[in-house]
């Protein structure tokens, strides 16, 4: 289980996280919701140790901060927002960065598995650089996959952390990426994921955690989280939610919603 | 609709493609013999006409070499050679090293001030060394000059890269303008320690500014061989973490990089190698820019193979920069620095010109 317990942050004496609480399970996908600004992202940096924070993080019950880095990067991978390679590497070279410290260090043919896995077979040896902003996102998931290829090693579940994964890819490619981040998670890893979009996070989330002014309003799963009154609270605008004749799956059309003046 | 192509494992029976690691170690082979090569040249290169087959003949009929030949190859070109190898090894080096912590190819110690900040340290302890008590220049001796040349290019890379990183986001703009200003603020400190300095004094000064191998002896080899090896063989532990930093420092450290500890190491290993070089042999450019570039466009920014190529291509290239120097205008001699720039700075021209796309500024 990932855990944080009364997150806050400050950053330049604004408060961007006012105490969170938040827990994920390992075999679910966790998804992190919220307005622009609501501390989506900075929630997702505190549980990565990016940034200072007061409160504790917890994976299995121990303290991250106690835990050495290559412990960590054998334990979690973190796919950022959006990335750039400073020099001309391959687009092999670099989802073979991954393995620099995970535990399948010796495994060759992991790149390549994981690019196919991403629908990128056979990109090994373009330039990185000259790939588009979601090809190079896909990239980077593959580098990240090859860190915790094997969800769950020791009988430790191993988790992905991902900040907005499907931001820059076109509709087929977000169904992909989120069918994969839902694979981790049924073979026993476990998903912590930012994420913009409610109709994908209700489609694939098991839990949300739905942040608002840098409080944590409601969370559970999206059924009970995605209720018009919680959403209309959450992004300040008037918003109806859907749910689909057959199988009830909750959607969200942008077409129902008044904004609030 | 999760495809998982299953021919994966058969392609990688093959070369993959993307993979570019046979060809860093053909070419580092390939280098080894190039180094060979143009040291043999050099030992055979100079005023006094001595050619390596001389040697080789009269070493293969069992005589012993005249005294003069003796003392031009063994005191004059050896110690030079190997001043050469080791100099030149350590800027390309350091220079890749910088450019793989500050994620930018244009990092180089000549560029951003290290070298000018070395330059400072080594002028201040050659006009203020007379100052020091007795007792600590016996104590600190001969190492005088390499130590404080040494923390000179220490102090300039700390404070360049405190200036221009930011919350782990080192800005480019901000390190090429900190570097100017640095370099801007050595040159006036140098200027100072120039205008009280005595004749002796700058006579010593002057070299620095030019740059040259000629001063080489084995003595002064013995004072920056052991600050450049140890630099040159710190640098292969730094290899996987530069390049796990190439993803930014937030990254590198989610790849299990200490990333804090990692820093602290490159800059060290940077002020060492540019610091005992810049003692013994003055400012040298462009080797630490040209020969890090020219190498990731053969073999790839992978600094695993990066490091030790560029040892071998650095150590190569000054080593041709002082023959060319010492034939051009024979019996006289060109100061190095010239000759590296002068080449240099054309064939840098002309590969950012050729390459702007894959730059990615």
């Amino acid at each position: 289980m990932f855990s944080a317990e009364n997150i806050v942050v400050r950053l330049d004496r604004r408060d961007i996280l006012r105490g969170v609480d938040m827990q994920a399970q390992a075999g679910h996908v966790t998804a992190i919701v919220g307005h622009n600004g609501s501390g989506k992202t900075t929630l997702l940096r505190a549980l990565t140790q990016d940034i200072g924070y007061s409160g504790r993080v917890l994976l299995d019950g121990r303290d991250v901060t106690e835990m050495k880095g290559w412990e960590l990067a054998s334990r979690r991978a973190v796919l950022p927002q959006a990335s750039r390679v400073a020099f001309p590497f391959t687009v092999l070279e670099v989802v073979r960065l991954g393995l620099l410290t995970g535990a399948a260090g010796a495994d060759d043919s992991l790149p390549s598995k994981a690019l196919a896995r991403v629908g990128l077979a056979g990109f090994e040896g373009r330039f990185y650089q000259e790939l588009s902003g979601g090809e190079q996102q896909r990239v980077q998931l593959a580098r990240v996959l090859c860190q915790v290829w094997e969800p769950v090693t020791g009988g430790a579940p191993r988790w992905l952390l991902l900040d907005e994964p499907v931001s820059s890819l076109d509709i087929g490619h977000q169904l992909q990426v989120m069918e994969i981040a839902t694979a981790h998670a049924r073979a026993g890893g476990g998903v912590i994921a930012v994420m913009h979009d409610l109709n994908l996070t209700a489609m694939f989330a098991d839990h949300v955690v739905l942040l608002a002014d840098g409080r944590c309003i409601a969370s559970g799963p999206p059924s009970l989280v995605f209720t018009d009154e919680t959403l209309s609270t959450a992004y300040g605008c008037s918003l109806r939610v859907n749910t689909t004749p057959g199988d009830r799956a909750t959607f969200l059309l942008p077409h129902t919603a008044h904004r609030v003046a | 609709m999760v495809s998982l192509s299953s021919d994966a494992h058969v392609r990688l029976r093959h070369a993959v493609d993307g993979d570019r690691e046979n060809r860093a170690r053909a070419c580092f082979a390939g280098l080894s013999v190039l180094l060979g090569f143009v040291s043999l040249l050099s030992l055979t290169t100079g005023a006094s006409g001595i050619s390596l087959a001389d040697v080789a003949r009269t070493w293969a009929s069992g005589e012993s070499l005249d005294t003069v030949t003796r003392t031009v190859l063994l005191d004059i070109r050896l110690p030079r050679l190997a001043m050469g190898i080791l100099v030149g090894a350590a800027l390309a080096v350091s220079g890749a090293v910088m450019q793989g912590l500050f994620r930018n190819p244009l990092a180089d110690p000549g560029l951003v001030g290290v070298s000018a900040g070395a330059g400072l340290g080594a002028t201040a302890a050659i006009v203020l060394g007379g100052l020091l008590p007795l007792a600590f220049r016996d104590f600190v001796g001969t190492y005088m000059v390499p130590l404080a040349s040494f923390i000179g290019g220490w102090a300039a890379t700390m404070l360049l890269y405190v200036v221009s990183t930011r919350g782990g986001r080192t800005s480019v703009g901000v390190m090429l303008l900190a570097g100017i200003a640095l370099a801007a603020l050595s040159g006036a400190l140098t200027g100072i320690f120039v205008y009280i300095a005595d004749d002796a004094q700058l006579r010593d000064i002057q070299f620095w500014g030019l740059g040259s191998l000629a001063g080489a002896t084995w003595f002064k080899l013995s004072i920056a061989a052991p600050l450049i090896l140890l630099a040159l063989s710190a640098a292969p532990f730094l290899a996987r973490a530069l390049n796990a930093l190439t993803l930014g420092e937030a990254t590198a450290a989610h790849l299990g990089i200490e990333v804090q500890r990692m820093k602290s190491i490159a800059i060290l290993t940077v002020a060492a190698a540019v610091g005992a070089s810049v003692a013994v042999s003055g400012g040298i450019g462009f080797i630490g820019i040209v020969v890090p570039h020219l190498l990731r466009l053969a073999v790839g920014p992978d600094h695993r193979f990066l490091l030790p190529n560029a040892a071998l291509l650095g150590a190569a290239l000054l080593i041709c920069a002082d023959m060319i120097a010492r034939i051009v205008i024979a019996p006289a001699e060109l100061p190095i620095g010239i000759v590296t720039a002068t080449i240099g700075g054309p064939f840098f021209l002309w590969i950012l010109l050729r390459n702007r796309s894959l730059l990615d500024m």
